[in-house]
């Protein structure tokens, strides 16, 4: 005897929100004490917006601004937005409650917009409808970077109102949802992907059905233009500006990669295997063997799910192979190195479950394998939940084995300000930078940094940066490449200690706590303002370069050690 | 209900090769069995062997799928160490 409809999707409903929640407790158990994604998020984009919203200059439009707090005046243009709903949740929780807020959100509007869209355009059947809410509670579960908004996880929410707006099915809100899209989601990762499918989706309806929806291609457009509005700043400081020319001029595309096929369809299969970790780490093998089991029997011309395969391959392929594209085209149109379209794998993991959607749909119509669609469910839940890099450190946060710094460790306040009293001085008088430290953990305590993670800034500042430990990088031609011709890490490098993401977060029990032969040029330090450098290595060779030891801090709460050097003064 | 033989070549295969080689072998076996049987015209020990083919087939399907998941968390765990592509974040 089956259960009733209604109670099994009541059921379904309530498991997937409680799992839904589940990401939550350990923040809930730790509070300051939780990890926070590091890289590119308590690293730079989360630490950008607070910078923005403690100087109060998230909404200044003025052109001409410069922050002083970055890199001697960034241009206020070069930041992101003000117009973001992540400056609202800062401003109104806080940063590390504003982050916990909008991952909350973000991960219940990527379980109802997931379940949303496969009820409305996938999975039709009522039967079905506890597996809408089984792939939802997964698509729930896909790590995605919080300041890159609804990028990743609002995509099901996006494509549900598009698809509305193009079978003339939508809602008011459907146009509610393309109008405010852009305000909570990221113009490089997200526009160029939504864009993009949204018109191979136009293109196949056009095919299919021989019209032309005026209505949907109205949203395109608007959706487009709603994201250079927002984005307004990055245009104008690009392509208005008269005395701003960008670092990424000399980006070269190839500074960490060799052009090769044998190398392209490596990174193609580990794109399909794993997607990548910018865009969700998300394992989807289970999902080839479920698509395998339903597609082997029966009706095997399966539109839509092969469709859907066919766009996952064609985005891995277009992924790894992007570099010839570059190459062949980077010359005469620069935007093609310097944005990157191949960050349209950010679909992957929106795509990978509405093929495991289909997929358990059609094994769920066969009487062999029905009850296949548990397990499927079950495993990939499993995997999803383990392969949450946040979720996996806050636990190991709890046992007290994790070996990254949670929050409040990562940026040590109070560590910071004995540094603050013992230096002295307003803030605002002097500069500073950071070795084997990243330089945001300084901005965030209020630190007028020379150094900085920015995506966008002055060339000209990069040239004069560069002098100040230009002989590290004649060192060694790998360090050299990574600043010369990338360069949004304007750190200082030292060549004993290396690029990777280790080489800026070498805490109390990191190795190496020492370096013997920092070649550092002290005048071109103090010619930019330089005065102070904050090392979680002992510069063995302090005074010969020009720079003295000032003193060691140390706090129980703080992961790092810092030692505190100052540039001597002319003798 | 009266059940035919099948044969199970190609999922004992493909079984054996990509998701659980331990039970696909078993599989196999019995596919090979059913196939000596009903090559001699004895029908209902083929369909015996076909059923157990099946039987061994869907529970390589399930040991796959938890060996795989275990794995999978195993690797999440250990981070870095294991697989350094996906490194940076765990």
């Amino acid at each position: 005897m089956s259960l009733p409809l209604e109670f099994v999707d009541k059921r379904a409903r309530l498991f997937s929100i409680a799992i839904l929640l589940l990401q939550f407790v350990p923040y809930l158990l730790l509070m300051g004490g939780s990890y926070v994604r590091i890289h590119d998020t308590l690293e730079g984009e989360w630490v950008w917006y607070h910078i923005l919203v403690e100087n109060g200059i998230a909404l200044n439009f003025d052109p001409d601004y410069r922050l002083p707090q970055v890199m001697n005046g960034l241009q206020r243009y070069a930041f992101h937005s003000g117009v973001s709903l992540n400056v609202l949740w800062i401003w109104m929780f806080g940063t590390l409650g504003g982050y916990i807020f909008a991952s909350l959100l973000m991960h219940i509007l990527a379980l109802w917009g997931m379940h949303r869209l496969l009820i409305r355009h996938f999975i039709k059947d009522p039967e079905l409808n506890y597996i809408a809410w089984g792939v939802a509670t997964i698509f729930a579960w896909v790590p995605c970077f919080v300041p890159f908004g609804l990028s990743l996880a609002g995509q099901p929410l996006i494509f549900s109102a598009l698809l509305s707006i193009l079978l003339n099915k939508q809602k008011w809100y459907d146009w509610a949802i393309v109008f405010l899209f852009p305000f909570w989601s990221s113009i490089v990762w997200a526009a160029p992907a939504i864009m993009s499918l949204s018109f191979v989706v136009g293109i196949f309806h056009y095919i299919d059905f021989k019209f032309v929806r005026w209505q949907f291609w109205g949203a395109f457009l608007a959706l487009g233009l709603i994201y250079i509005g927002v984005n307004f700043n990055l245009f104008a400081v690009n392509y208005l500006t008269d005395n701003f020319v960008s670092h990424r001029t000399e980006y070269n595309y190839f500074y960490d990669q060799s052009l090769s096929v044998a190398n392209s369809f490596l990174d193609s299969f580990v794109l399909f295997s794993f997607s990548h970790y910018h865009v969700g780490t998300f394992v989807s093998i289970p999902i080839i063997v479920a698509m395998i089991s339903a597609l082997y029997e029966g009706d095997r011309r399966d539109q839509m799910l092969l469709k859907i395969f066919v766009i996952i391959v064609a985005v891995c392929l277009f992924f790894g192979f992007y570099g010839f594209i570059v190459y062949a085209f980077g010359d005469s149109i620069p935007i093609l190195g310097e944005f990157k379209f191949n960050r349209i794998s950010i679909l992957l993991p929106f795509l990978w479950l509405l093929v495991l959607a289909l997929a358990l749909g059609r094994l769920n119509k066969k009487r062999i394998l029905s009850k296949t669609v548990l397990a499927f469910l079950a495993a990939q839940m499993v995997l999803g939940i383990v392969a949450n890099d946040e979720f996996n450190h806050n636990i190991k946060q709890i046992l007290g084995v994790d070996p990254k710094p949670n929050y409040k460790e990562y940026f040590a306040e109070e560590m910071f300000e004995e540094i603050s009293k013992k230096i002295g001085k307003e803030k605002s008088t002097y500069r500073v930078v950071s070795l084997g430290i990243s330089p945001t953990v300084a901005l965030y305590n209020g630190f007028y940094t020379l150094d900085g993670l920015q995506p966008l800034y002055d060339l000209r500042y990069k040239h004069k940066f560069r002098r100040i430990f230009e002989g590290e990088l004649e060192k060694s031609p790998m360090l050299k490449s990574y600043f010369d011709e990338w360069g949004n890490r304007c750190y200082i490098f030292s060549t004993e200690l290396g690029k990777d993401d280790k080489s800026f977060l070498i805490g109390k029990k990191q190795q190496p706590q020492h370096i013997n032969h920092l070649a550092l040029n002290a005048e071109a330090f103090k010619e930019l303002g330089g005065e102070y450098i904050f090392s979680t290595v002992i510069i063995d060779n302090a005074n010969e370069i020009g720079i003295t030891f000032v003193g060691e801090f140390n706090h129980p709460d703080s992961w790092w050690t810092v030692y505190l050097y100052k540039a001597q003064s002319p003798q | 209900m009266i059940v035919s033989y099948r044969n199970w070549w190609k999922e004992a295969i493909l079984t054996s090769l990509f998701w659980c080689p331990p039970l696909g072998l078993v599989a196999l076996f019995f596919v090979i069995s059913g196939e000596i049987n009903q090559n001699r015209g004895n029908d209902k020990m083929a369909v015996a062997f076909s059923l157990k083919a099946r039987f061994w087939l869907r529970t390589a399907l399930y040991v796959g799928l938890l060996s795989f998941t275990l794995f999978g968390c195993y690797v999440f765990w250990k981070g870095g160490e294991l697989i350094p592509i996906i490194g940076t974040m765990y």
